[in-house]
């Protein structure tokens, strides 16, 4: 059998083929052009949303360089009100240094007018006021202010004038100005009661003090006191005074103190015993042992208080040299017993107290106050080849005027500067370098010391002296001083920042010795000085009484029952 | 039945504490029990939560409230006792009389006219002062005091023995309760025993209190050693004693009079070593060498002596606190104490007038 036309399929084939390619091109022509279609549709909608972007990265440019120039106004409005703020924290430091100044003034008047006071107390007892009081009653009562015989009494007074001249008035007419009403004890302390009331906190102090509150002077139970109210602590600050014309403004009541005389409060125990008794843990610290505390201490032992005698001084020697007239070596052993815990400011104190029957004595050294060490405003002083100062009571019972008055004539190129209150160079005759600047605000004393190389503690170097822990030597150090001491010792930890002098030569030398000591250690000092805060000490204080050291833990177990 | 009880003061005072526990404890016996007081002074916040049963006012109309009860009975307050007499029907009167203090008790000598059923006293020597005076052949009864609640409770841990031991002293400081003596004892034992503390817990009676313990303690040179608790409040003093018998310390008593000795009878309940004079009322419940020391009355020295013996021998001590304790609380506790005078006061009212 033969094919059949072969070549006629095959064209067949080849023109169905191409039939289908040239479909398969219009398809994919077709299906390209769609694609191009919805590729351009897309590439309208990208450069729409473009535009769009692009209008809104220019609505931003111009926000932002809105945005720019408003900051840059803030800027400088912020830098006009950051001056101003500066210029308001300088006048408010000012404003509380003048504060501080005035309060220092104001003490300074107080002791006057208490000054005045006690004289004219003393001059009421004598027998001449006496009588002329009694004249002028009689006067009075003869010659009533209205009335004929008083209009008499002038005719025949201004006759008498006119012989004999008109005299001066000496004495006080009886009914002259009464004198200040006494401190009210009772109102004072309730008021205060109802002022903490609300405050909260568990714990309340009482410090009897031998001076009154004078941030001035700066002593130990002042600076306690004020680190309390620093944290909140209410205080009852029962102050010292010899007369009862004496007595001091209520002017801390915003600050959590109330002040109140130490004669008054012993007089009526309970009524302190009884203050603030909600809270649980109320201290009582004893700073002076005065024997009128007797019944006192008892009360607040009685009472849940934690009683505190702090050894600040060597009464026992005060009192050998006339001073703290008070002093019964009796009652000294008796507080150191009957305290619940016992502090003394330095390790010889503690010896003494081991002494009068004391045991478990604990070292509370005296500390810093914040801010003693900035300048408020400078002070300049002529240098010279050494500049050596001291700050701080000048008695002559400690103050060794002697050695100074000598050190200054050996180095008759330095200068020395004596910032002080209390006593003076009694038959000792001082150099001409050797400048005594009185009794200065605390607030100055930066100032006065920043021209100094050297502080000194020049105290004798007797048992007095011994028993002290000078403030002022924490405060040399806290402005970046080096210091010189002689009688005292350096505080613990202090050794290598305060040098220890026994004699002139030692003294000079060591003089000499700090005064070139590496501008280096300043730092060091400070540092030092800043970890001796009162708040540091206030810190130790509770630690010990609330851990129950000494005998703390038996007044605890006796009131757990109540509690 | 019902007893009104009368004292002058309303204070938070020791008579003022039994007066509460006798009104939560009679009712237990079936006696409905009020207290009438002359003077509040401050003694309110004893009474909580028993308002109902406490009344102030004057004794007459305290006389006329009385109608409304079976039994009256005055502890120390003999002012009741005249607008009594003018009440009618009067309530069976009993007279319990506590006070050591024989001027307080001269009222005794006329009480035939007001007929009481009995006298009640907390101890034989007080019967003794009171049949000495009481001019009636009225029946004087014994009734043992009741002590409080917080003496009783366990003595629980003891505490941790303390650096020194503690010689306390609790009462009034006046003369009867002889607190000089206490300091002249401390004076002697301190010689014997150097490392003692002396404790006075108690509250002079007038301004000069003070002063005087002061200079009596410079005089006797313990002041050195003596740590005065002025005015200790009374639920203070449980804790106290658990300090003086954790020091390895005693409780003395140095009084000329007393008409039980409650100070005495609380420290043996906290199982406290005690010395006290060797008369009564003392001896009739602390034996001695067997529940604490008595010593001569006479001869200050003799306490000091007692004392220094108890504080040297541990195991004495121990065992005479324990053993007080024991003795103490058999006839002293206050459901105990409750029962007898519920018992007294039943018969006295069950007695024909």
């Amino acid at each position: 059998m033969l094919p059949a036309e072969p070549s006629n399929r095959a064209g067949d084939l080849a023109e169905e083929d191409l039939a289908r390619l040239r479909w398969e091109l219009v398809e994919r022509e077709l299906r390209h052009r769609v694609e191009q279609y919805e590729l351009q549709r897309e590439l309208g909608v990208a450069s729409d949303e473009i535009a769009r972007q692009a209008q809104a990265v220019l609505t931003l440019q111009q926000e932002m360089r809105t945005l720019e120039e408003r900051t840059r106004a803030s800027g400088l409005e912020l830098t006009g009100r950051e001056n101003e703020w500066k210029e308001r924290a300088d006048k408010l430091s000012e404003a509380w240094a003048t504060v501080q100044l005035l309060r220092e003034q104001r003490d300074v008047a107080v002791e006057q007018r208490n000054d005045v006071a006690r004289r004219l107390a003393s001059i009421e007892t004598t027998l001449s006021y006496r009588l002329a009081s009694a004249f002028w009653r009689l006067m009075t009562r003869l010659v009533p202010a209205t009335g004929r015989r008083r209009a008499a009494y002038r005719l025949v007074r201004r006759a008498a004038e006119r012989v004999v001249g008109s005299p001066t008035r000496t004495v006080a007419a009886p009914d002259a100005e009464p004198a200040p009403a006494a401190p009210d004890l009772l109102g004072d302390l309730l008021r205060f009661e109802e002022r903490v009331h609300g405050t909260g906190g568990t714990t309340a102090v009482v410090i009897f003090a031998t001076t009154a509150l004078r941030e001035s002077e700066g002593q130990r139970p002042t600076q306690i006191a004020l680190e309390l109210s620093r944290r909140g602590i209410p205080v009852v600050f029962c102050y010292w005074r010899w007369w009862p014309h004496e007595w001091c403004e209520q002017d801390r009541l915003d600050q959590g103190i109330v002040q109140v005389p130490i004669d008054l409060v012993v007089q009526r125990p309970e009524l302190l015993a009884g203050l603030l008794a909600n809270r649980p843990e109320r201290l009582a610290l004893f700073e002076f042992p005065y024997p009128g505390f007797f019944e006192i201490l008892a009360t607040l032992n009685a009472q849940g208080w934690i009683t505190v005698y702090d050894v600040l001084d060597d009464w026992q020697e005060f009192h050998r040299v006339g001073q703290a007239v008070w002093y019964d070596e009796d009652f000294e052993r008796h507080i150191i017993h009957a305290a619940d815990a016992v502090f003394a400011v330095n390790a010889v104190l503690g010896e003494r107290v081991e002494e009068l029957g004391g045991r478990s004595v604990a070292v509370l050294g005296n500390g810093l106050a914040p801010g003693i060490e900035r300048v408020q405003q400078p002070h300049s002083l002529a240098r010279g080849e050494v500049t050596v100062g001291y700050f701080g009571y000048l008695a002559g019972a400690w103050f060794d005027w002697s050695l100074v008055a000598e050190a200054a004539r050996s180095r008759p190129g330095w200068m020395f500067y004596l910032v002080g209150y209390g006593g003076a160079a009694d038959g000792v005759e001082l150099p001409p370098n050797v400048t005594l600047l009185g009794k200065q605000p605390q607030s100055e004393l930066a100032a006065l010391a920043a021209n100094w190389d050297v502080a000194v503690v020049p105290f004798k170097g007797e048992r007095l002296a011994a028993g002290a822990d000078p403030i002022k030597t924490y405060e040399y150090l806290a402005m970046g001083l080096p210091v010189v001491v002689t009688g005292v010792f350096p505080p613990p930890g202090g050794e290598s920042f305060v040098r220890r002098a026994d004699d002139l030569e030692g003294f000079l030398a060591a003089v000499e010795h700090a005064a070139r000591e590496p501008r280096e250690k300043v730092d060091a000092r400070r540092s030092f000085a800043a970890a001796c805060s009162w708040g540091r000490r206030l810190d130790d204080l509770f630690a010990a009484t609330r851990s129950g050291e000494q005998r703390v833990g038996q007044k605890l177990a006796l009131g757990a029952d109540a509690r | 039945m019902r007893v009104l009880f009368v004292y002058k003061y309303l204070t938070l005072g020791g008579v003022e504490t039994v007066l509460r526990a006798r009104l939560d404890g009679l009712a237990a016996w079936g006696i409905h029990s009020s207290a009438w007081f002359f003077h509040d002074l401050g003694g309110r916040s004893l009474f909580q939560h028993r308002d109902d049963a406490v009344r102030i006012g004057t004794a007459a109309e305290c006389a006329r409230h009385s109608r409304n009860f079976d039994v009256l009975a005055t502890i120390d307050t003999e002012e009741v006792l005249p607008p009594l007499r003018r009440v009618s029907p009067r309530p069976a009167l009993v007279v319990e009389c506590h006070s050591p203090y024989l001027e307080n008790l001269e009222y005794l000598r006329s009480l035939s006219q007001d007929s009481p059923r009995a006298v009640l006293v907390p101890s034989h020597h007080q019967r003794e002062i009171v049949r000495q005076r009481i001019d009636t052949p009225t029946p004087v009864r014994v009734v043992p005091n009741p002590l409080r609640a917080a003496f009783i409770r366990p003595l629980g841990e003891e505490l941790p023995l303390l650096e020194r031991p503690i010689v306390a002293w609790i009462g009034r400081l006046d003369e009867l309760k002889n607190w000089r003596g206490f300091l002249e004892m401390g004076a002697a034992l301190l010689d014997r025993c150097p490392e003692v503390e002396l404790a006075i817990a108690g509250k002079p009676v007038d301004d000069r209190g003070a002063d005087e313990l002061l200079a009596a303690a410079k005089a006797t040179k313990t002041l050195g050693r003596l740590r005065w608790l002025r005015g200790l409040p009374h639920d203070r003093v449980p804790a106290l004693l658990d300090l003086v018998r954790a020091s390895g310390g005693v409780v003395v008593s140095t009084s000329r009079g007393d008409s039980f000795g409650m100070t005495v009878a609380e420290a043996m309940a906290r199982g406290c070593a005690v010395v006290a004079p060797g008369e009564g009322p003392f001896n009739e419940f602390v034996r001695h060498g067997d529940t604490g020391s008595l010593y001569d009355p006479t001869d200050i020295v003799d306490a000091a002596r007692q004392v220094e013996i108890l504080l040297r021998d541990q195991e004495l001590r121990v065992a005479c606190g324990l053993r007080a304790r024991d003795a103490i609380l058999a006839r002293h506790a206050p459901d105990i104490a409750l029962g007898h005078l519920a018992g007294e006061l039943r018969r006295l009212d069950s007695q024909p007038a």
